[in-house]
């Protein structure tokens, strides 16, 4: 019941899959995608998503251009094609992971 | 155009309401909540979409915005901010260990041990009928024969003469030599300095506070002097200035 907690580990994952199917985004556009392809199971909130953000950009796995929109600044991250086999791993692995769990947490068959 | 950067604004003003936070950082909050309140603004009225904004920001994420997700930069500004807060206390705070200055207050203040911001005024001399016996400037030294520029002046007056501070000071020095004798300089302010020579009795030392018109000492003519009188000198950021400009009061009320 607790998304935060879940979110820990797993939402740079969520971050990187979702720049790689959809190229550039910025971070409200980001949430909005969670929130709407989860079904709003997965709600992000900003004192998350930028921290997150930061720290992929300061691994150097996205980087982020900058536009501006409606007289303010709008950040853009995307997919670092230098590293996208890391990334692709990355993904991969939380996917792994998740049928991992699903095996745990669903004992049947 | 301009009812759109209102929300704008607003939204930022309550941004900088939280903690401390970097410029890249702010500026994509800023974005991220003004977005939002487009959003809202779709199926409600501007003033409801902004208090629902503002109550985004107080419940989302600003408050769990930890320390370490600052900047390195923003890390050495608090720390900066810090070390001002520290030294900006020790400051207020005198030898005395007791609070002097209120931050709040303007700069002239009626408290005793306070900077002043007037210039010397007023007679050195209590109850005497001013005589300058040699004025300032370029002078032929009575005792040394050759010329020199005299950097004060001199009042003639009777031996034992209460000498007065011509300001609210510090006693920068109290001492002796074989050329001033007894002599006594003065810190009034950051700007202004006076000197007594040729004292007969000091009668504060280094370090003392004094007010306008308190005595310092008498009247003499120790060291180099050819009569009692007093030498006395006004100094303005290290410049020799003519004292008899400065002998009439000013606007400072003499403290009783």
């Amino acid at each position: 019941m607790n998304v935060p907690d879940f979110l820990k580990g797993t939402l740079s994952t969520i971050i990187l899959s979702l720049l790689k199917e959809n190229g550039k985004m910025y971070g409200y556009e980001i949430c909005q995608l969670t929130k709407n392809l989860s079904k709003d199971v997965i709600s992000i909130t900003e004192g998350s998503i930028y921290p997150a953000l930061h720290k992929l950009e300061k691994q150097g796995l996205i980087i982020s251009s900058k536009k501006v929109y409606k007289g303010r600044t709008r950040k853009y991250y995307a997919i670092n094609e230098a590293h996208r086999s890391v990334v692709q791993s990355q993904i991969d692995a939380l996917r792994a992971f998740l049928d991992g769990i699903h095996l745990v947490i669903n004992p049947s068959t | 155009m301009q009812t759109d950067k209102h929300y704008v604004k607003s939204i930022l003003e309550r941004i900088d309401s939280y903690k401390p936070i970097s410029i890249e950082l702010r500026e994509e909050l800023l974005d991220h909540y003004c977005t939002y309140f487009e959003s809202l603004e779709q199926s409600m009225t501007a003033s409801e979409a902004l208090i629902k904004t503002f109550a985004a920001i107080e419940t989302d994420g600003l408050t769990l915005i930890k320390p370490k997700s600052m900047t390195t930069l923003n890390r050495l500004l608090t720390s900066l901010a810090v070390a001002l807060c520290t030294l900006f206390i020790t400051y207020m705070i005198n030898s005395e260990g007791e609070l002097i200055h209120d931050p709040l207050a303007g700069v002239t203040m009626t408290a005793q041990n306070t900077i002043q911001t007037d210039p010397p005024s007023g007679s050195p001399l209590k109850d005497v009928k001013l005589e300058v016996s040699s004025g300032f400037g370029m002078k032929i030294h009575p005792i040394h024969k050759i010329q020199r520029q005299h950097k004060g002046i001199d009042l003639r007056a009777p031996m034992g003469t209460e000498v007065h501070a011509t300001g609210n000071a510090t006693v920068m020095e109290s001492d002796y030599d074989k050329i001033k004798g007894n002599y006594i300089v003065l810190q009034h302010d950051e700007q202004y300095l006076t000197k007594y020579y040729h004292l007969q009795k000091r009668v504060v030392q280094k370090g003392e506070k004094v007010q306008l018109g308190q005595n310092i000492g008498t009247v003499g003519s120790t060291g180099v002097s050819t009569g009692p009188h007093l030498h006395y000198e006004v100094i303005k950021e290290g410049v020799e200035m003519n004292p008899s400009n400065y002998l009439f009061a000013s606007n400072q009320k003499i403290n009783k």
